[in-house]
């Protein structure tokens, strides 16, 4: 069987986010990774030019660390993204990159769960996990984010799986297995 | 005078929907308030710059919906705003937000507007609610403009007011998009694409090219 193919992007920068980040890569040892840590690249933000979709179809205006991130997120069965928990949302290094991949959709409209979406650019069955964490995360946040997640892989066209939510003290690895096993579903 | 701050959140600044709604918001408050308009796009986030933006009564934030959820760099702002206001002990300022969507339904916009709140929330800002908008692009050229402009003016009016009447709902989210079954909305925008498109000289195929 060929191995699963995992992009992984991550925002961890101090302890507790690096060993989650640590937990993941172990948790993947027998698949095929590819890590970004957001500390090592440079990402320009998103200008809302649109020039991905009617001038150069797929290609931003950027030349920056999208570039090699991007080829990764196409090839990707699993798309793996490790954010600290902002209000219920990505932290502002994460969603650097999340708006940059509107390249990934074309300029068209479909219909997807009774609304309007884009049609994706690199039809494919990816899977999409994100792993949320915080010193503490109340209820409400990990409910927005639960539903923010579903409607991104909409727009990813992926299969959702439940995000997975770290507070500080928690047993991770306890709490990465579990996903694992939902991620093979 | 109450003093408004207006704050674009968009990165294409003065070009922005966002700029547009919040134009119709500023110029009816015109001569009543004290107002200033930033853009989060262009801006150092330094504390004269918040200092400026919480020192206001009221803050009108216009943004459009990205990814599902707030531009990079207005979570930014709001993550360098958190750590600003933790060292500010004055009152906190009222929070409205005009958020707009690209695709048909406003309802796209419900997950955002958890984040502005609970971004308020945790905060102390004093969270109004504001106005979710769908088809941003289209409403202005469309029959529902009228209405559009009224609920932005009715928003617009409570930020500058001192004293809400009593019988007013707290945090109103007033919600609109254009009024257009689905599949003439797609019709439409599928078209504006292939032109622009074929503008560049690029065809349907050539649009939906894979790059990598
Ligand atoms: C990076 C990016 C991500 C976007 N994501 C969404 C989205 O998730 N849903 C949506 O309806 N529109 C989305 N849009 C479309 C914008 O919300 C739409 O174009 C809006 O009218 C822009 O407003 P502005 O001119 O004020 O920036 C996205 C646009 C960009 C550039």
């Amino acid at each position: 069987m060929d191995k699963i193919k995992i992009i992984m992007i991550s925002d961890a920068h101090d302890m507790e986010g690096r060993l989650v980040e640590k937990g993941l890569q172990d948790l993947f040892s027998k698949d095929e990774v590819t890590l970004f840590n957001c500390a090592d690249l440079k990402i320009e933000y998103c200008i809302g030019c649109f020039s991905c979709r009617y001038k150069t179809p797929g290609k931003c205006v950027h030349n920056d660390g999208m570039v090699d991130i991007l080829p990764h997120l196409v090839a990707s069965d699993v798309i793996v993204l490790l954010t600290r928990m902002e209000y219920g949302c990505y932290s502002p290094l994460i969603k650097r990159i999340l708006d940059r991949t509107i390249t990934f959709e074309t300029p068209f409209l479909r219909t997807a769960n009774g609304e309007t979406h884009l049609e994706p650019r690199y039809p494919k069955k990816r899977k999409l996990l994100t792993v949320a964490y915080d010193e503490n995360i109340d209820s409400e946040e990990a409910v927005i984010f639960t539903h923010l997640t579903k409607r991104n892989a909409i727009n990813f066209d992926a299969e959702w799986r439940r995000p997975v939510f770290i507070r500080e003290g928690e047993d991770i690895e306890k709490k990465l297995r579990r996903a694992y096993g939902d991620l093979l579903k | 005078m109450k003093k408004v701050i207006f704050l674009n959140g968009s990165p294409k600044r003065k070009r922005a929907v966002s700029e547009k709604f919040l134009k119709i918001a500023e110029d009816c408050l015109e001569g009543q308030i004290q107002g200033e308009k930033l853009y989060i796009y262009e801006s150092e986030f330094s504390d004269e710059y918040f200092d400026r933006i919480y020192e206001a009564d009221a803050v009108v934030m216009a943004l459009p919906l990205y990814i599902d959820c707030l531009p990079a760099r207005v979570l930014e702002f709001m993550a360098e705003s958190k750590e600003y206001l933790k060292n500010r002990e004055e009152k906190r300022p009222e929070l409205y937000f005009i958020i707009n969507c690209g695709f048909l339904e406003y309802s796209q916009n419900d997950t955002a507007i958890k984040i502005i709140e609970k971004y308020a929330e945790k905060n102390g800002l004093n969270y109004r609610g504001g106005v979710s908008v769908g088809s941003g692009a289209m409403i202005l050229q469309s029959r529902k403009k009228d209405i559009l402009e009224k609920v932005l003016k009715d928003m617009a009016e409570e930020a500058g007011a001192f004293h809400y009447p009593e019988n007013m709902p707290e945090k109103t989210v007033r919600k609109i998009n254009v009024d257009m079954p689905r599949f003439l909305f797609k019709a439409k925008a599928d078209k504006l694409w292939v032109e622009a498109g074929a503008k560049k000289g690029l065809d349907k195929k050539a649009l939906r090219a894979k790059y990598y």
